[in-house]
């Protein structure tokens, strides 16, 4: 294996409805490489961000490991995954989620502050310029359109300079048009960057352009296009 | 990082309503704890009027040096009382002399008049040296007005003044002589103490009330000596004040109940509006401990913060009480020192610990993954959220009240109607489900939220239930004292007893009593005697550790007579037969344990060197403070075929009839009169204060009970924005929305408070019993009042706080969230 930095090995996952045992994720082996996007494409309900959470150690498969960046955090408790979560990943969600009491830099600077930088304020600004909203900084999420509550999100994914970024439907609940160019710059800061991008997603056009595109069918993974 | 985030949620609107519910609990806690406690200082520094000073020592011989020696950083009065005999043209008159030292009252004022009868001047020390002051019937008896001189043993003085009431009058009502007062230096040239004599020596003490109670475990063993304090002056104003001072202590354990339930549905909120957030934190890669870290830290800020502005805002807002009350209440009320500012704090920690703190320490549990999909938080953990509070809950009420009994009771009737409402929310939420069915669009939509609402609207059902429960345990319970208190001050209450009425006196009287139309009331005849032997054995080897002596040496009056007092209750023995040959007699219960007296054994009394000797056929429960003619021993036949028996009885005299009496002394000489009226004012006086501050302090609580009814409308008013938005985007009507809202929250209230009439209904029954002491009664018009009442509390402060409902564009409500 060269220079890979997710590794999954029979990954598994069930979750407890009633009576029933439903299986979610039925045995996955995947490997991505460091500096590749990777789309992951499927129906609503076929388990695309049930894995999505399970890479970014947001939750605990049933069976299987998963190694990120060279750490099984299956193995981890919540507090060593979160310390890999601070370390190695960025997060793009479909909602945005971003804090509706902190203003576009506040959101920013939220994951350095987690991470105790010290120049949290500047790294913050440099990158809301970087996704043009420079002269927003200190707008509140509610005064913000869609795609600008999503570009501050983005540069937050950015900010703590985590080597993997995962996406979940980043242009989701954008029109097609600020879809596009928030998907240019998610792009264009992930080649800048050389972060891996790990993006969920049901638009075609947007899996187009990852450079690896799998499916999830029912619980079980297809290369598409490698 | 933490001052960081506090300061950018500042525009959080649940932050806010956390601050809101922690201020109020910390600010009423610290409002009401401080006024009752001033409150209560006040009353007792009233009542301490009665004694005329803070404490008494009573004592049988002149003051040991030791104790004047002891009490020297204490103010001091003195007084000698004795029988003294007063000589005037001719005529004589025996009287209860009291001979008072110039400092004399420390506590309280007299009232003299330049007449008998006259107008009362308010003044604050006794007569001079060389003067004397009269009641008025001694006055009258012995035809002086002021400015005569009368003798009192071997001296003269001159009659200044009628006295007409003296602070410490209350104790003093039976067996004495009507009264004359005189200056302490004269007592030695009157030669009228003498060894032998029976004389009562009194100590009155004020100052520190604390540092005076260190005496009395040295005055109680001193041989001869007794300490009194004001709450054991008067039974009846003793009863008064101990149901008053659990009143305001019930009051504030409610306010801590209710502030803290505000600041429970406050944090709940709170805990899972932040789960969202914290689920993000984690993604960021904040690990769990940091989370707990992060929001405790915050809390503690806050609360530290908030709890300092509380406790000052407290401190302001008792003052303003106060100066609102300063009509009401006398110029001087007594600081009640650092205890309420203390429990305003801990109200602040303790609060903090057992509502706000399980919610955020839920918090460390939300999972990451939530981010990615909405998922509650988990509901296990709210059983021992719970068990929590309710332990922090009991140990404030106990902090507050220092009585467990209370706290008790108060907890467990909320206990059961919060799990009633529970149980009974869920079933009477499925009938009212099924009764809508056949019922208008609006009131089915409104039920059939209500019963989607099932778990928050059960849950709010058991705040609404014991919010409103506590009002009404507050109400009954203040409106059962008061009744309690008036009924034990009739109107018309015999207010004048008479006594040293001689059998040829009678025929005048009942004259006089017709010429003046008032009411003939039970004669009873009395010879005065003491108590010798108990079967074979002298009184004084039947005395028990407890038992105070001089109550079973001094002369007690013997009466005859063939029924029992009004008021009287037969505890042991049977009340006799007319024809029973032998000699009977029934006795106080009290008097009787005293001596381990009990039914059939003999009691041989002594009356003027000639011995009676009974069965004791009956013991009885007298009531002393229904102010009724009451006895310890009641003969069935005369003693001594009724020699030298005088009589006694009670009338009702309307006030400001004294010509009257003043006619009745001039009549009868040697009849000896007790105006009952200045011991009922004083005791009625007391009693309205009290009233005043129970009412005051049910206002506060009634306030601090709607706020939390507002919190929790409030703390569900997202999902109800959420759902009138998206019945409006479904092309609802405004009028359907907000008939829909109400409909819910009046059934809401309605349920509340019918559970709450049943809740308090028990509460106030174990209480009326157990803690005030009161007789049991039942208030069945709670049960109608209380669900209409409840019905339209929620439904006005429900529609009131979602009245932006219908305003927000629904689209707004829908994008945001």
């Amino acid at each position: 294996m060269v220079n890979s930095i997710i590794t999954t090995s029979a990954l598994k996952h069930e979750v407890q409805s009633g009576q029933e045992t439903l299986t979610i994720l039925k045995g996955i082996d995947l490997t991505i490489e460091a500096g590749t996007s990777v789309a992951i494409i499927g129906a609503s309900g076929s388990g695309k961000s049930t894995l999505l959470g399970m890479l970014a150690g947001l939750d605990t498969p049933s069976h299987g490991s998963i190694h990120l960046a060279g750490e099984d955090i299956t193995k981890l408790d919540e507090e060593g995954r979160a310390r890999v979560r601070a370390e190695k990943v960025g997060f793009v969600f479909q909602n945005f989620q971003l804090l509706s009491s902190l203003t576009a830099l506040e959101n920013v600077m939220l994951p350095l502050e987690v991470k105790k930088s010290t120049s949290a304020a500047n790294d913050a600004k440099s990158l809301l310029e970087r996704v043009g909203l420079g002269a927003r900084m200190d707008h509140y999420p509610v005064q913000l359109s869609g795609g600008e509550q999503q570009r501050v999100a983005v540069a937050r994914a950015f900010a703590s300079n985590a080597p993997i970024l995962f996406a979940d439907e980043p242009t989701g609940n954008l029109d097609r048009k600020t879809g596009e160019k928030v998907a240019d710059l998610l792009f264009e800061l992930n080649a800048e960057r050389q972060t891996t991008l790990i993006l969920v997603t049901h638009d075609p056009k947007l899996a187009e352009r990852c450079q690896r595109q799998l499916e999830m069918i029912d619980g079980v993974l297809h290369e598409v296009k490698a | 990082m933490i001052w960081r985030m506090l300061w950018r949620q500042r525009k959080a609107a649940e932050l806010w309503i956390l601050i809101s519910a922690l201020f109020l609990a910390v600010t009423t806690v610290t409002a009401i704890g401080l006024f009752a406690e001033r409150i209560q200082a006040t009353i007792l520094s009233e009542a301490g009027t009665l004694i005329a000073s803070d404490r008494l020592v009573a004592s049988d011989g002149p003051l040991p040096d030791w104790l004047m020696e002891a009490t020297e950083p204490f103010e001091r009065a003195e007084i000698i009382s004795f029988q003294a005999t007063v000589f005037a043209q001719g005529r004589i008159q025996l009287t209860a002399m009291k001979a008072v030292s110039d400092s004399y009252p420390l506590k309280g004022t007299l009232e003299v008049s330049d007449r008998p009868f006259g107008n009362a001047e308010v003044v604050l020390s006794g007569p001079a040296p060389g003067k004397i002051w009269l009641a008025s019937r001694v006055m009258a008896a012995l035809e002086v007005t002021p400015g005569d001189m009368v003798q009192v043993g071997r001296t003269e003085l001159e009659v200044e003044k009628a006295l007409l009431k003296e602070p410490d009058s209350a104790g003093a009502a039976f067996g004495v002589n009507p009264r004359a007062m005189m200056n302490i230096a004269d007592v030695p040239s009157t030669q009228a103490v003498q060894p032998g004599s029976r004389v009562d020596y009194d100590l009155l003490l004020a100052g520190n009330t604390a540092e005076l109670d260190k005496l009395e475990p040295l005055v109680e063993e001193a041989e001869g000596l007794r300490w009194r304090d004001p709450a054991d002056s008067s039974a009846e104003v003793g009863d008064a004040l101990g149901r008053a001072t659990s009143f305001l202590l019930l009051a504030g354990s409610l306010a801590v109940m209710l502030a803290g339930s505000a600041l429970a549905v406050a944090s709940n909120r709170f805990g899972s509006r932040q789960a969202s957030t914290v689920a993000l934190l984690k993604t960021l890669g904040m690990s769990p401990k940091a989370v707990v870290n992060l929001y405790v830290l915050q809390f503690v800020l806050l609360a530290t913060l908030v709890t300092a502005i509380g406790v000052g805002v407290g401190i302001a807002l008792h003052g303003v009480l106060i100066e609102l009350l300063r009509g009401y209440f006398p110029q001087d009320i007594e600081f009640a020192g650092m205890r309420a500012i203390w429990l305003g704090i801990a109200t602040g920690a303790l609060s903090l610990l057992g509502f706000a703190l399980p919610p955020i320490w839920s918090l460390r549990n939300v999972a990451p993954m939530q981010v990615l999909r909405e998922q509650g938080l988990g509901r296990s953990s709210r059983r021992w959220h719970l068990v929590w509070g309710v332990g922090v809950m009991l140990l404030l009420i106990w902090l507050y009240s220092s009585d467990w009994l209370i706290a008790a009771i108060v907890l467990l009737g909320v206990a059961i109607i919060a799990l009633g409402a529970l149980v009974l929310g869920y079933g009477l939420m499925a009938i009212a489900r099924r009764l809508a069915s056949g019922a208008s669009q609006t009131i089915r939509l409104g039920v059939a939220t209500l019963y989607r609402h099932r778990h928050i609207n059960a849950a709010q059902l058991m705040v609404f239930s014991v919010a409103i429960m506590l009002l009404f345990v507050m109400t009954l319970v203040r409106t059962d004292l008061l009744n309690t208190w008036q009924e034990q001050l009739p109107e018309d209450a015999p207010n004048q007893f008479v006594y040293n009425l001689f059998e040829e006196d009678l025929p005048v009287f009942e004259q006089w009593q017709q010429n003046n139309g008032i009411e003939p009331q039970p004669m009873y005849p009395i010879t005065r005697g003491r108590v010798v032997a108990v079967g074979s054995e002298d009184i004084a080897a039947r005395l028990g550790s407890d038992a105070f002596e001089g109550e079973y040496r001094r002369e007690i009056n013997f009466t005859w007579a063939p029924e029992p007092g009004t008021d009287n209750e037969i505890v042991a023995g049977e009340w006799w037969q007319p024809d029973d040959d032998r000699l009977l007699v029934s006795i106080e219960q009290e008097w009787a344990e005293g001596i381990g007296l009990s039914v059939g054994e003999q009691i041989t009394v002594r009356i003027g060197g000639l011995e009676e000797t009974a069965i004791v056929s009956s013991l009885r429960t007298v009531e002393w403070d229904s102010l009724n003619p009451n006895f310890y021993f009641i003969y069935n036949k005369p003693l001594l075929d009724g020699a030298g028996a005088t009589w006694l009885t009670s009338f009702y005299l309307p006030n400001g009839n004294q010509t009257a009496l003043a006619e009745l002394v001039g009549q009868i000489p040697t009849l000896s009169l007790i105006e009952v009226d200045a011991i009922i004012q004083q005791v009625q006086d007391i009693v309205s204060r009290v009233t005043r501050a129970v009412e005051f302090v049910l206002a506060l609580v009634l306030i601090a009970g709607l706020i939390v009814l507002t919190a929790s409308v409030v703390a569900t008013i997202d999902l109800r924005l959420r759902e009138g938005a998206l019945l409006r985007a479904l092309g609802a009507p405004q009028k359907l929305v907000k008939g829909m809202l109400l409909t819910e929250f009046v059934a809401l209230g309605a349920l509340a408070g019918l559970l709450a009439a049943m809740g308090a209904e028990a509460t106030v029954a174990v209480l009326q019993t157990q803690v005030f002491q009161l007789s049991l009664s039942w208030h069945p018009w709670l049960w109608l009042v209380g669900p209409i009442l409840g019905g339209l509390i929620i439904g006005f402060v429900g529609s009131w706080s979602t009245r932006n409902v219908v305003k927000v564009p629904p689209l707004w409500v829908l994008r945001n969230q």
